[in-house]
């Protein structure tokens, strides 16, 4: 396997300007919502709202002013598909659509999807939804094709900033230790990494530099993959069987049967 | 502000000082997802979804002083046109404090138009025909108006 | 939203409704009504034959509601049968760790169990001049055997949802281990309504009558001690059933999936109406269970 590759974005120098957003739709020509006519959602300069499957790519704005105005900041943060190396939507998959490329990516195979929307409900940070052309889940595949070709992805390619960073995931986690202390000596002492350890779902190949705390991005503070539910589960219900059985066998027992 | 003998029109009135009719400074500036008066950008869907609709953006103080609430329909007049936008009701915009008194500022993006995947009222038809002093370019990118729900 | 109770409330709500919901009530229906017929014929109930034999008969048009319900859930239908072949290769799938894959391969496994049965119960009651199906059920050998491992495959089937539901990152169905027991109670209680139903309407006055009248209650009891623990092992993610309209589908079950039907048969009286209660109790609790965490986002 070649390089764990992934993005490193760092959130302090996001604009805002969304060219992450519609390259990612060029690139993989995902239509707009209602055809390009739809509603101000009232939500700041955000309007696609969320992930989901046309949108692959999305940028959060989050206005943080106080009522004085004495201080104040607008958050800019540019949303995607984490790539867990221990990804939650890969372990459900019941049909081994999502797969793990050989870049270390976690992608979908838009031809073995049959829509079942498993991934949808394990992912632990909301990313995936159904596609309504393809009818099949879909998220970001950090560009799975321009890979092969030996380029880098539409997003990171068209960000003006550079806060969409593409490389090898042991590179950027330097560069992004580099920068956490470079904001730090300059006074933001809030800056720190989500996701660029193993602690985080054995580490996120598309982590974040953040500002504030991860709920406030909507990102889960403690996200775990669904497996860890299972064997508690499975334990239950066939405690729950064994009774419901017990039940039905105590009563039907044929009490008037000689010994 | 310069405004040539020809541009006093019948057309281009301006308020008073002070006109209680308009007491709010409005302002005209650009969004990043559309490009001039939309006449491109708005034909493009996946522009058009990033900035589907024209807005106004006012303080929370503006806001509850006239009754509107985010998202509400408002019509915003200035002395030469009237138009409707839809308020985005945000803490970005601040009152001002000048010689002891509270001014209100209005922020209006002007990229639309009566055509395109999303259309609006005009924002510009709100300013004034005023040129700079030293080659007359319109600068009418701020004036005062007025903001009422609706 | 930055006081989400939990984690899970940081994940999206799949479009799982009213056909997910249709096979959690078939399917329920389907095993408990093969674990009642099963346990009949072990126990070597001779004169609830027929009950046992309308049970087994039950299963498969249960389990072909099911199936389709299934199917039709799914956004690209005409490729269900990629839960059980890979696409690529052509070769059987097995992810049985998975419980969505593990449960396809189940319900083809129980639906041949049912078959076999049914074809017994048919040849019994004279519907197939061939009386080689009579020895797919008990007494014998054959009979014994096809009823254990088809009553185990049925609880399966019963149950398994909750591990499913538990297998994802949602709030509630992955923060309660209570799911599978609950589903798996009100199924066995479902299908000895129905049963009882049946024999009510075909006025047999067979004494397995009453066993199921008393397997319904006993089931719905120990299954609302199972849906309190429910509520209390979620802790701060219970806030999610506080929304208006899980309130009142909490509220409905609670009526007439559990107080009504019990107080009913504590009385001994309105057997057929607690029994159709009990149905349209399991499915307000399917109901309940499948849309709860909807609207429950950080």
């Amino acid at each position: 396997m070649a390089e764990p590759v992934g993005f490193f974005t760092d959130t302090t120098v996001c604009i805002g300007c969304k060219a992450c957003e519609v390259a990612c739709k060029q690139w993989n020509q995902l239509p707009a919502t209602e055809g390009g006519q739809n509603t101000l959602s009232g939500d700041s300069y955000d309007n696609t709202r969320k992930l989901d499957g046309t949108h692959w790519r999305h940028v959060q704005f989050i206005e943080q002013f106080t009522e004085d105005r004495s201080d104040g900041r607008w958050l800019m943060m540019s949303d995607v598909c984490k790539h867990c190396v221990q990804a939650g939507c890969l372990e459900v998959c019941p049909t081994n659509a999502i797969i793990r490329t050989e870049f270390d990516t976690v992608v979908i195979q838009s031809d073995v999807c049959n829509g079942c929307k498993a991934c949808i409900a394990a992912c632990p940070f909301g990313v995936i939804d159904i596609n309504p052309v393809s009818n099949t889940a879909q998220k970001c595949t950090l560009c799975y094709d321009r890979l092969q070709n030996g380029l880098e992805p539409a997003c990171s390619k068209a960000c003006p900033t550079d806060s969409i960073q593409f490389g090898s995931v042991k590179e950027l986690r330097e560069r992004a230790a580099t920068r956490v202390q470079q904001l730090h000596d300059g006074g933001e002492k809030r800056a720190y990494l989500y996701g660029a350890d193993e602690k985080m779902l054995g580490g996120l190949n598309s982590f974040f530099l953040l500002v504030d705390r991860p709920e406030v991005y909507k990102l889960p503070p403690d996200p775990k993959l669904p497996s860890s539910n299972v064997p508690m589960s499975a334990l239950v219900s066939g405690l729950g069987a064994l009774v419901a059985a017990a039940i039905a066998l105590v009563n039907f027992r044929n009490r008037t049967k000689e010994p | 502000m310069c405004i040539r003998d020809s541009w006093k029109t019948d057309g281009n009135p301006l308020a008073d000082v002070a006109d209680p009719k308009f007491p709010y400074v409005g302002t005209t500036y650009r969004l990043t997802e559309h490009y001039l008066s939309g006449a491109m950008s708005r034909w493009n869907p996946w522009l058009t979804e990033l900035m589907p609709e024209l807005f106004i953006e006012l303080s929370p103080e503006l806001a509850t002083e006239k009754g509107i609430a985010n998202l509400d329909w408002v019509k915003i007049s200035s002395p030469r046109a009237q138009v409707r936008a839809k308020a985005l009701v945000t803490r970005r915009l601040r009152p001002l404090q000048i010689d002891g008194s509270t001014v209100h500022h209005v922020g209006m993006p002007w990229h639309w138009g009566y055509e395109g995947l999303t259309t609006g009222d005009i924002m510009n038809e709100l300013t004034p025909l005023v040129g700079d002093p030293n080659v007359s370019i319109h600068e009418g990118k701020a004036f005062v108006c007025n903001v009422e729900k609706g | 939203m930055i006081d989400a109770p939990s984690s899970a409330w940081f994940t999206v709500h799949p479009d799982w409704h009213w056909l997910v919901v249709t096979y959690f009530f078939f399917g329920g229906l389907a095993g408990g009504c093969y674990v009642l017929a099963a346990v009949i014929d072990l126990l070597g109930r001779e004169r609830d034959r027929p009950l046992a034999r309308v049970g087994y008969l039950s299963v498969l048009p249960c389990l072909a509601i099911s199936g389709v319900a299934l199917i039709f859930d799914l956004s690209r239908p005409d490729r269900f049968w990629h839960l059980l072949v890979e696409v690529h290769t052509w070769r059987p799938l097995f992810q049985l760790w998975t419980p969505l894959n593990a449960g396809a391969w189940v319900l083809l496994a129980f639906s041949f169990f049912a078959l076999l049965s049914s074809l017994a119960a048919a040849a019994e009651a004279g519907w197939l001049r061939w009386r080689a199906p009579l020895r797919l059920r008990s007494p014998g050998v054959a009979g014994a055997a096809i009823a254990v491992i088809g009553a185990l495959l049925g609880l399966y089937v019963a149950s398994y949802e909750g591990a499913l539901l538990a297998f994802t990152s949602r709030p509630i169905w992955s923060e309660t281990p209570f799911i599978g027991p609950l589903l798996v109670l009100t199924a066995l209680s479902m299908a000895a309504a129905y049963l009882l139903l049946f024999g009510l309407w075909r006025r047999w006055e067979l004494p397995g009558m009453r066993v199921l009248q008393r397997i319904d209650a006993q089931a719905l009891g120990v299954a609302l001690l199972v849906l309190v623990a429910l509520v209390v092992s979620l802790g701060g993610s219970a806030r999610a059933l506080l929304s208006p309209i899980n309130l009142l589908l909490l509220a409905a079950l609670l009526v007439v999936g559990f107080i009504a039907p019990l107080a009913l048969r504590m009385r001994g009286r309105g057997v057929a109406v607690a029994a159709v209660l009990v149905l349209v109790g399991g499915f307000l609790m399917r109901t309940l269970i499948v849309f709860s965490p909807y609207g429950a986002s950080a």
